[in-house]
């Protein structure tokens, strides 16, 4: 990140190559739409050229980094409108990616770590992980979902705190499974 | 992003409100809120600790799907050309700072001096002209070109780079119904030559398209055409871009 920080486009490149992919999926699995997603692709990639100076090691990774700026975008497409009329959260059209040889490794990593997180979302009580995939993926305010359920706000707050700590023990625990 | 968005409830961002800070729910002024309170609050402080992985790990739960090559295309085109026109500005601002301290000389030494900003400042315009296509990319590879567009507020590029041609446009309007914008080229004194290239840009106005065969052409021009295309331009010209 520092070489991309100084303007250095072959390093950029790099990074785009690297993640590309993971903030495709991200954006495809929240936008539902390809066209929009790809839109939310070029943009994010856009903002973190300009703004690669941002990047706080001391924050995360820079992968996590990069999927927090696609993120951002996606519920940006999300409350311009330009998906709005999609309500349901699907995967449809959506292809597990096939193994290149030259990534293999950090694929089967990938699958496990997609593996365990999956694992962990679905050991939450049905409560807990339909309000953080509304709020996460569907791009949701807390309100809205309030409303959408007809839960006081509180109660959806409360849900989310819950689930991500019990998300944190699931993952901690397949992790331990895995090992 | 808050255009649409609801107002928070009053008092958001404040204790307890970890989860909903991580996943991006509050408002830019309650987030800053949040952050400052967590500075001092350790049950606060604690939580962002504990849930910010679980946050981080949610976009590993979805479905892996290759992003389509041609965004690469599009970003990195647009990578390549502001990382050329900064280094541009970056020489323009050496060659200034060089000027601004050698008028600071000594009387004495300004003849000489100033012979040698014309010196350097006409060698830095000399390599301008030489190279119009803007000096290539950071890899040294990839060229430049600013087409001329006929779409107001619209903008046009058009890149080489290892052999291969493609326009980038932005912010141009949709082709009215039925239509596509397609690619033509034109070498000197021949009519516009078809390609298989038609287009539509993005809902914001964005597309990158290849430009087969670009090579010996004069100018890539852009027409509008009704769908399927044309073999001969039905329409004006709308982007021209020249390419020797």
């Amino acid at each position: 990140m520092g070489l991309v920080r100084t303007g250095d486009g072959d390093a950029f490149e790099i990074i785009y190559d690297r993640h590309c992919d993971a903030a495709f999926s991200l954006a495809y699995r929240m936008c539902g739409r390809r066209a929009t997603a790809e839109e939310v692709l070029q943009e994010a990639f856009l903002a973190l050229w300009r703004t690669g100076g941002r990047y706080d090691r001391s924050r995360g990774s820079v992968r996590n980094w990069i999927l927090r700026i696609v993120h951002n975008h996606a519920v940006d497409a999300l409350r311009r409108g330009v998906v709005r009329e999609r309500r349901l959260l699907h995967e449809e059209g959506a292809v597990e990616r096939v193994a290149g040889s030259e990534d293999t490794a950090e694929w089967t990593l990938d699958r496990e770590r997609a593996h365990e997180v999956r694992g962990a979302l679905e050991s939450l009580p049905k409560e807990q992980s339909r309000v953080l995939e509304l709020a996460y993926f569907g791009g949701f305010t807390h309100i809205e979902i309030a409303s959408m359920l007809q839960l006081p706000a509180g109660t959806v707050k409360g849900r989310m705190r819950l689930g991500l700590a019990k998300l944190r023990i699931a993952m901690a625990t397949e992790e331990g499974i895995g090992r | 992003m808050s255009e649409e968005r609801e107002r928070p409830l009053p008092g958001e961002g404040g204790c307890g409100d970890a989860a909903i800070y991580l996943l991006g729910l509050l408002e830019e002024e309650h987030s800053r809120a949040f952050v400052e309170h967590a500075r001092t609050c350790a049950l606060c402080s604690d939580d962002l600790a504990a849930l910010g992985p679980a946050v981080d790990s949610l976009p590993a739960a979805v479905p892996q799907v290759s992003a389509p090559t041609h965004a690469k295309r599009h970003v990195m085109a647009v990578v390549r050309s502001e990382a050329t026109q900064a280094r541009r500005a970056s020489s323009r601002r050496g060659v200034q700072r060089r000027w601004v301290g050698l008028r600071r000389l000594p009387s004495r030494r300004s003849t000489l001096a100033l012979a040698g900003v014309g010196l350097l400042a006409g060698g830095v315009a000399v390599g301008g002209l030489s190279t119009p296509f803007g000096g290539g990319s950071a890899g040294g590879a990839a060229r430049v070109v600013s087409a001329d567009v006929a779409l107001p507020g619209a903008s046009a590029m058009l890149h080489e780079s290892r052999g291969d041609t493609w326009l980038t446009v932005a912010k141009m309007p949709e082709p009215a119904a039925g239509h596509v914008y397609e690619v033509w080229l034109k070498r000197p004194g021949g009519a516009p030559q078809p390609t298989d290239s038609l287009f539509a840009p993005t809902a914001s106005g964005a597309a990158t398209v290849n430009v087969p065969a670009a090579r010996g052409a004069g100018e890539v021009l852009v027409t509008q055409e009704p769908a399927g295309g044309s073999r001969r331009p039905t329409g004006p010209v709308l982007i021209v871009a020249h390419l020797a």
